[in-house]
């Protein structure tokens, strides 16, 4: 054995956080366990390196969605009222929606907080494919007409479409999300994997220390070690919202097929409502029922995976800081207008639903974005100075330190003669 | 434990953070998080020391060490005299702490040549923010820190005003302006001209 292995601290009980670094600075000493790290490092990384290059650079205008989308828009005006002026109607922005669109069904209805607008969505039958989907924009409080945006079928694909598809799935719907969830996990495991490697290669270096008067792989990895360390705590938390995002579709699921499906096994063997009792008052039924919290949609009854066959359902959001991004959803019966249920959403939702912000990076203004967009570039630099590190690589400074431990550790463990 | 203590503290301001814009998500606390948030681009700036930086010569050196107090008093009046980017390093508290730090003052003498390149703005938020940092983390007084919260504090004031003035087009323009600046400057003036000055750069 090692001199040091796993025994450090000389047998004394320690306490807990000098164990703990202890033990992890015992556990990166070991010759064996440096080489086993280093291979998870580099295989870890290497497996998802291009992929994760695909992601940030496909993430970068992301961030800026909102301002590229006003941008290409135009700024958005509305009507000039007081700020606590009613709201239209929602039956009567559907049925504007359905005479501009007369063969096809309302779906959803969303209200924004930010901006007194009511989008209404529309699709030729209630289980089409949302690539099918007609989006028409309101001013929530006239019910005036602001835009009719085209279906994706109907129009060519955006930048933005694109980038998001690459980032989200790469055109690969469920299959893509999977694969990419796969990906931000070895990712975390490579950036686990590397700050357990840090500190045996940073014993000899100031903090921030990048020799420049060494060759070009070590000035590389002096600087890969900064930016990536720098940063680790942002790519972490990037990493892991990452894999819940990617989850997002198969976590709904699984809520709709467990704690959805117990509260409407009542109506498992009743056909969908030929009339639909008014989306007005369901929403107002939801008001009463959650009065401090803001209606953000409706969705109309569907057999697709975002809703069920004979309810409306209502998402509604907080008012604070923190539960204005936890949605929460009130069924509400589509043939007699009655709340169903109020369910509360399980804890992976709940996760979910903390991760995107944390994620998207929109949750503090331009300038917060542009911090997450910097990150994100620099984020780039460390998986291609990785890259470029592994082309370049000689013996690599692992596996000479490995040698070397196991060249110091021959004597120790030979019996004496 | 010296290894890890730059990087934990790094890693606990950005935790801070990503939390603070989310629980608190106005005022005070985005500007916490802002500033949070903005350290590890700062620190890793300040770490990437440019191929292309100025270099101060043997002779320059030797020029600087001989300088007495009267002419580094006039080398401080004359530093004083440029517009804006010393503007903040003007006030009694930092001129102390200035005199107290020879370095320092080579330091920022050559920076500012380099400042003066950028605009208004680059320049204000840089002054600020970007040089109090390298300063505090060359710095090994108490009250040298001091000037610098100040210069801090300063700086998110210019931010401020550009965000309530500026249509946001134009406030995009001048953060990615002032990006490029921070960057160029801190490469070619704070880093290499602070370290340089002190007179034992490795090449020297």
């Amino acid at each position: 054995m090692l001199c040091g292995e796993f025994q450090w601290n000389g047998g004394r009980r320690p306490q807990a956080g000098v164990a703990v670094l202890g033990f992890v600075m015992t556990m990166t000493n070991s010759a064996r366990t440096l080489r086993r790290w280093n291979w998870v490092h580099k295989w870890s990384s290497l497996v998802c390196t291009v992929f994760l290059l695909i992601i940030c650079i496909t993430g970068l205008p992301l961030i800026f969605h909102d301002e590229i989308d006003g941008w290409l828009d135009g700024a958005q005006t509305y009507a000039e009222l007081p700020k606590d002026a009613p709201r239209a109607n929602v039956d009567r922005l559907a049925a504007q929606a359905h005479q501009h669109f007369p063969n096809e069904v309302v779906r959803a209805v969303f209200f924004d907080d930010d901006e007194p607008q009511a989008v209404v969505t529309l699709a030729p039958t209630q289980d089409a494919d949302l690539s099918q989907n007609h989006w028409m924009r309101f001013d929530a409080r006239t019910g005036e007409l602001l835009k009719v945006i085209p279906s994706l079928k109907e129009r060519p694909l955006t930048f933005l479409d694109l980038m998001l598809r690459l980032h989200v799935d790469l055109f690969a719907g469920l299959p893509g999300n999977l694969f990419l969830a796969t990906m931000a996990l070895l990712f975390v495991a490579a950036i686990v994997s590397g700050l357990v490697l840090y500190g045996p290669f940073m014993r000899k270096l100031d903090f921030g220390d990048i020799r420049y008067n060494r060759s070009g792989r070590v000035k590389w990895l002096d600087l890969h070690n900064l930016l990536g360390v720098v940063t680790v705590a942002w790519t972490l938390v990037l990493g892991v919202t990452g894999i819940f995002n990617e989850l997002s579709k198969p976590l709904f699921n699984l809520w709709r097929a467990t704690e959805v499906s117990t509260l409407i096994a009542s109506y498992k063997d009743k056909p969908m409502p030929e009339h639909l009792s008014s989306a007005e008052a369901a929403f107002e039924k939801a008001k009463t029922a959650l009065p401090d919290r803001f209606i953000s949609s409706i969705t109309y009854p569907t057999t697709a995976s975002f809703g069920t066959p004979h309810h409306y359902v209502i998402w509604t959001k907080g008012n604070e800081p923190l539960t204005s991004r936890i949605a929460s959803p009130v069924l509400i019966d589509a043939e007699t207008g009655e709340v169903t249920a109020t369910p509360a959403l399980p804890w992976y939702l709940t996760a979910l639903q903390i991760s995107r912000p944390l994620h998207f990076g929109d949750y503090g203004g331009l300038p917060l974005k542009i911090i997450w967009a910097a990150l994100d570039l620099v984020t780039i630099v460390v998986l291609a100075s990785g890259l470029y590190l592994w082309l370049v690589r000689g013996s690599s400074p692992v596996e000479r330190r490995a040698a070397k431990g196991r060249r110091l550790s021959a004597p120790l463990s030979a019996p004496a003669e | 434990m010296h290894i890890w203590k730059w990087p934990i503290l790094i890693g606990v301001l950005t935790v801070f953070g990503l939390l603070s814009a989310l629980l608190g998500q106005f005022g005070l606390w985005v500007w916490l998080a802002w500033i949070a948030l903005s350290v590890p681009l700062f620190v890793i700036l300040l770490s990437i020391k440019g191929t292309s930086a100025p270099k101060l010569t043997r002779e320059m050196i030797a020029h600087l060490e001989q300088l007495d107090e009267k002419d580094w008093n006039s080398h401080y009046q004359r530093i004083k005299a440029l517009p804006r980017v010393v503007a903040s390093m003007a006030d009694p508290i930092f001129s102390r702490a200035y005199r107290q730090s020879q370095f320092l003052n080579r330091g920022v003498s050559e920076g500012s040549d380099v400042f003066g390149r950028f605009s208004l703005s680059a320049r204000a938020v840089f002054a600020n923010a970007a040089t109090s940092v390298n300063i505090w983390f060359k710095s090994t007084t108490g009250e040298l820190r001091k000037a610098v919260l100040f210069a801090i504090l300063d700086g998110t004031l210019v931010w401020a005003l550009i965000h309530i003035a500026m249509p946001p087009i134009i406030e995009l323009v001048i953060y990615a302006l002032v990006g490029v600046g921070a960057v160029l400057a801190l490469k070619n003036a704070a880093a290499a001209a602070i370290r340089d000055a002190i007179g034992n750069h490795p090449d020297l």
